[in-house]
This record gives structure tokens, sequence and C-alpha cells, in this order.
């Protein structure tokens, strides 16, 4: 293995997730040296994407996580050490190709057009007024990158996918709504775009159900009410029981972003969100951060284990030993001692699917879409299902088809709920079996796919989400910071939040990812 | 230089790999802005440079893209590759190492880069007098079994160095450049209006 020349860093960050790629690149950016590191031989970690190919043999290494010593170099000590406790990322991995009356050829046109998927994790939307895109903009970083504007939201409503009109023009325009209720709509958005945050606006409605509110004070119908709810939003995907004060919060930013960039309020990666996570590097790089990859963490030397004095220095699996001054890692690079104080008790764990189709959903031709199933959905979830589909214009797939991610809260009816979803979306050999042979099935057919279950560790220090992280509420050596797993949000405003509140930790006072120096350009 | 916002016809990304050491930023740096530092300095701050040049009327700009260092321990990222359109791989003539690392350097290109991308093999450091490691022959042989074009560059004397980069952007220019004009000015024809041609159909229009 090579060898680096430096062996003392001002910052070693371990994990090329979103969270501490984006601090690597302020801190760099700051004048800080950096050593950037990854066990896998791919960049992004947690928020990885992957080729077809990539994303099974990913499957296979998390389907039975191996203990120690495996052989094909592959396995991470570290990692695997920490998969054998309860604060393991990934439980019950399982991987499905299809199998079709032409199922040879299904599976050999998956496999060889392997490089044309760029199958995600943990996807992600960028909100248009976002934490991310403001970020992307005042660096300039923005320019490694393309997006996409999302086409279509919809919410499964009485068994149809039903598009929502996001804007004042769609619902003038909308053919499902009365006049009345385009009326009452009307008058609802401009109430909620205006909102201020001053809670006596609501009427005494602030800690109520949005719905009762919507219901209530607007008149909307259910279906209506729970469309704004559920779909008019920036709401956490997954969140129940929101307030009206949350809701029309959520509502007001999400009417926000409508507009800055196009008729939408969300943006879609073009090749997805490791895209992102890779243009951070690439700025840290720039300003001279060292990257390795697929290089491990074999030792970190914990000179006192305490508050005071922490760890100072790390070896690497090429048997070099790295000391620093300050340490930003990801979960899966912690020492299993820390693990309890690092991370917040009550992570979220999520089941999440991934599938392919091989085509666009029934009558429905937007290539981009999220789809909102709103619990107790005609499709009987329980829970909010939240999916998102790309297709090839954002690379997620070759032309023709689609992918569509899902998630929605584990638990012991999560994988019925999601499947019922799901059914509602495409058909699988299982599902298609009713079919009596005079009514076609419309639905695409899944060719693939994966599901997971997710443990979304958050360090303690961000968890509380006020202004005063990493003042030893965590317990951990001073010095070590830790960078929180991708969530379930829609968006990425939460990683932006921890990565700027670890580099003002280590960097006081020093500015956030200021624009690079201009290059020398002959048409500036 | 021009201040005007449209000072070039065609943008053209191309980039450079190969091993560390082999003198990619010093290739970038002599062809862009004339100049070369001659102590081994790793790439920290080159993110991308620009020249515009001028290829058989147009104005080309070339926007030339540094691995930022991410090479040292093969961890360029992905979309580095992403919509280059031509790529320059680099070895030094000196290092027997980087020469023979060429192969894995096309497969990368190959992974990640578009299909069509154009490539060139350049073998940098031929100003030495002593110490040649890798013969012009080799290289030449090398570059042919991959067909791509080869050429020996010294960015210390400049030797074979705006050669370089004006062959990789012809090539781009022929493959991508030139199409698109021939079907713009296809396109113009039908939609133009001749107004000293005769034309024969020329019955259309009011009755």
């Amino acid at each position: 293995m090579d060898q680096l020349s430096t062996t003392h860093y001002d910052v070693v960050v371990l994990g090329t997730g979103l969270v501490e790629s984006i601090a690597a690149a302020a801190l760099a950016r700051a004048g800080k040296s950096v050593l950037h590191v990854d066990a896998n031989k791919y960049y992004g970690g947690n928020w990885a994407a992957f080729s077809y190919d990539a994303l099974l043999q990913w499957a296979k290494q998390n389907e039975a996580p191996m203990v120690d010593g495996s052989s094909d170099g592959q396995q991470r000590p570290l990692a695997a050490h920490f998969a054998q406790t309860n604060q393991a990322r990934y439980t019950n991995v399982r991987a499905d190709e299809y199998a079709w009356p032409d199922a040879t050829e299904v599976s050999a046109s998956l496999a060889s057009a392997s490089r044309q998927y760029a199958l995600e994790l943990a996807p992600k939307l960028l909100a248009a007024n976002g934490e991310l895109v403001d970020l992307l903009v005042a660096s300039d970083i923005g320019k490694y990158l393309e997006f996409r504007l999302l086409e279509a939201v919809y919410l499964l409503s009485d068994d149809q996918l039903e598009r929502v009109p996001s804007s004042k023009e769609a619902v003038f325009s909308s053919k499902t709504l009365t006049l009345v209720e385009k009326r009452k709509l009307m008058k609802f958005l401009m109430f909620a775009g205006a909102y201020t945050g001053d809670e006596t606006a609501l009427d005494g409605f602030a800690e109520r159900p949005y719905a009762d509110y919507l219901a209530e004070r607007f008149g909307l119908a259910p279906r209506l009410a729970a469309a704004i709810e559920h779909a008019v939003t920036l709401k956490p995907p997954l969140q129940t029981g929101v307030t009206t004060h949350q809701g029309i919060t959520y509502t007001r930013d999400y009417l926000r972003s409508f507009g800055r960039f196009g008729p939408s309020s969300l943006l879609c990666t073009v090749y997805g969100g490791s895209e992102i996570v890779q243009a951070f590097c690439r700025v840290c790089a720039v300003f001279g951060g060292t990257y390795i990859l697929g290089y491990d963490v074999v030792d970190f030397e914990l000179s006192n284990d305490d508050a005071e004095q922490g760890v100072a220095a790390l070896s690497l699996s090429n048997g070099q030993r790295i000391t620093f001054d300050h340490l930003v890692s990801a979960v899966d690079y912690l020492p299993t001692a820390w693990q309890h104080r690092a991370i917040a008790d009550d992570g979220m764990r999520v089941l999440r699917m991934v599938t392919v189709l091989d085509g666009s959903l029934a009558g429905e031709e937007a290539k981009t879409a999220v789809i909102n199933f709103a619990p107790h959905s005609s499709a009987g979830n329980a829970e909010p299902v939240i999916a998102l589909q790309m297709d090839s214009e954002t690379h997620a797939c070759p032309a023709g088809q689609r992918v569509v991610y899902a998630w929605t809260k584990a638990g012991d009816t999560a994988h019925d709920a999601l499947d019922a979803c799901m059914r509602t979306l495409f058909r699988t050999p299982d599902s298609t079996a009713a079919q009596d042979g005079t009514d076609v099935d419309q639905r695409p057919r899944a060719l693939f796919s994966l599901r997971f279950e997710e443990h979304i560790r958050a360090s303690r220090d961000g968890h509380s989400d006020s202004a005063s992280h990493d003042t030893g509420a965590s317990s951990l050596p001073a010095g070590v910071h830790v960078c929180d797993d991708p969530d379930a949000d829609l968006d990425f405003g939460r990683a932006v939040r921890r990565a700027r509140a670890i580099f003002d930790a280590i960097t006081p006072g020093a500015e956030f990812l200021p624009k690079a120096p201009p290059v020398d350009d002959d048409d500036l | 230089m021009t201040s005007n916002t449209a000072s070039y016809d065609n943008l053209v990304k191309l980039l450079l790999v190969g091993d560390s050491g082999v003198g990619k930023s010093c290739l970038l740096l002599r062809f862009t802005d004339d100049s070369f530092t001659p102590s081994f300095i790793t790439t920290v701050g080159i993110d991308f440079k620009v020249r515009t040049i001028d290829l058989d009327g147009r104005r080309i700009k070339l926007q030339i893209w540094d691995t930022a260092g991410q090479e040292r321990f093969r961890t360029i990222t992905t979309s580095y590759y992403r919509n280059a359109m031509g790529i320059l791989i680099v070895y030094d003539v000196t290092d027997k190492r980087s020469f023979d690392n060429i192969p894995t350097w096309i497969r990368q290109v190959e992974e990640h880069a578009s299909q069509s991308v154009d490539k060139l093999l350049v073998g940098n450091k031929c100003d030495v007098d002593t110490g040649r490691a890798v013969t012009y022959e080799e290289g030449l042989q090398l570059a042919a079994e991959y067909s791509m074009p080869f050429m020996e560059t010294s960015a210390k004397s400049s030797r074979g160095v705006e050669e370089s980069f004006y062959t990789l952007a012809k090539m781009v220019k022929k493959r991508v450049i030139d199409p698109e004009e021939a079907r713009a000015a296809e396109a113009a024809k039908k939609n133009g209006v001749d107004l000293h041609g005769s034309n024969g159909n020329s019955q259309a229009g009011c009755c």
C-alpha cells in the first residue's frame, strides 16, 4: 500500500458521506490541512450511488456482514465489529431479481447496462430554497453539478395517483377541482405563503392538528386537506401528528421554493446525491486535502479516554500512524466503546426499497416524481410511505426504465404496508397472478428490487439541533466530531447544518465555504 | 484578452489523467500560462484553467481540468470524468512505472468517461538527456494498441505542449463540433429563404 508523506494533519476526516465531505471542503477551504479517508473504494459511504453490479455487491456484503479477516479484503474490521452491535446501520438486506417469463433476458439486460444505473442508498431531493442549494450557490460548488426540476408530485387517493397542483397556475387549470374548491384553496395558499410564524394568526390552532385547521378554518374537504398536508409541503415525509404551526410552515417553505429555478419546489441531482459528495471532496482536494480510499482505520490511540484529552492518533491499514488535532468521523468508524456516548438513543429505523421498473407508471409520463402515501391511504398503510421516481434524465437508469425509491418507518407491518403501496405503482410476478386476461395490467413490471432496514444514527451533539453543538454534551473526547447518517427527510438541510456546526466548532469565526478565487477566465 | 461575454464559439472540456508526478499540472500551466515551475509541487489549488484557441476560424474555449492531486491514491472522483470531451493520458518518459500504469488509466477512462471521448497519449519530460526509461517507440506502440495518437512533450522546454492540446482539440472539434455545425447548416438551408434562387416549387403561397 502506498504511504502518505505527511503524518500530521489539522483534521482527519473518516468517511466520505455528505456531512463529512462538506466539513472537509469547508475546513480545507479555511486553510486547515485535511486527510480524508474512506475504507470503501468508492465515495459516499452511506450516501453512495451504485452501478447495478456494485449495488448487488453491496447487498451481498451487507446481507451477511462478515466479522473479521475475510479473504476478499473488502470487509472493514471496525465496521464488521460495529455490525454485531445493535447500532448496525443496515439489517435485513434482501435483493430480488424478478422471474418474468423472459427472465434471462431481463437479467442479462440489467447486468449489461450495469453502468447506466446510479442507484442510491439514501435518495434525496433539494428544496429549491433549502440550505444545500443556498450553500452550492454561495460557494459556487454548484458549478460541478447538474440538476433537473422535479416534474410531478402525486398523492394516492382512492387507489388513483392524483397529481397535486403545486402552484397557483396549476390550481387554476386543474380539472379535478370545482370552482368553489379552487377558491378555497387559493385563499389558503395565499395565507400560507404569507405566514410569518406568528402563531396568533392561527386562531388558536397552532398546536392542534393541521388537518383540522385546514378543514375548519378554510373549509377544505378531507381529500384536499390531505393533499396539502402530505404533498404541498417540505414536511419530513415520515413525520406524523403535524401541528398547524409546523404544517403551515412546511407548506409556506414549499410554496416559497416554487419558482426559484422554475415551476417546481424540488430539484433532482443528475447521477444522484453521491455527485454532491464528490463535488465537495473535489473542493477539499483543490484546497490541498489529501484523499485515500480503500484504507481502513485499524486502531485509535486513546491516550486518555476522557473528555479532556482523548485521541490524538490513529493507525491506517497501510501501517502508518497519523496524528491530528481534530477528528471528524462518520458513525461507522467510531470505536465500539464510543458508540453509546456518540449516538443518540432514539435513532429512527427505516425500511427502504429501491426498484427498477421496465416503464413509466400507468398513464403517467412524468419522468421524475414524488409519490405520497398518506397514513391510511387506500393502500392500507398505517404510517406514511414516500416514494421517489427517477429516470434516465437524471441518469438513474437506462432510457425507458424508471427507478422507484420508497421508504417508511420500520416496524411489524412495514413490509406489508410498503408492498401494498408499491402494488399501486408496479407489478411483480406475484402480484400479476390475479390477472384474468380480459383486463390488461397497465402497471410497469418490476425487474429488480433491493430492500433493507437502516438505523439512522444521529450524533448526540447534533441531535438537539440547537446552536450550541459540540459543547462536550456527547462526552466524547475533545476534538472528536461525529457526523450523522443520512436521515429520512427528502431534503439535505440537516446534513448541511451538522457540517456547519462541526466547522464552527473547529474553526470558530471562520467563513464557511466562501467562493473560490475566480479562475483566470477570458470571458468573465 | 477580450472582455465581452461571447468571446468564444464553442466550449470544450478536456481532462488530464496519469500518475502523480508525471507533470500534468506543469503541462497545463505551460499551455495556459506559458509558465514552468521546476520544483516538484503536488497539485494544490488548480481546479481548471482555460485558454481560448483558434481552429479553422472558430474560437474554441478549452476548459482543462486537473486532478487536484486526487490521482495520488487513485481517488479521482467519478464525477471528474463527466462531460469530458477529450482526455490527455500522461506518463513520464523517465518513470517506467507511470508508463506501465497507462492501461489502468485507460480502464478508468473507459469506465467513467463517455464512450466516444477522444484520447491522446502523452509522454512528458522528453527534454531529459539521461535517465529516459521509456523510448519513443514504446510510447508509439502502446498508443497504437489503444488506437490513439501519441506525442512526446516537455513542459520544461515547452516542446510538443501546444501541439498536444491542439491535436486533442482538433479531434474533439472534428467529432463533436463539425457535425453539429453541419447539421445546423443543413437545418438553416431547409428553413432558409434564398431571395435570388429560382425555386421550382414556388407555387405555394397566397392563392
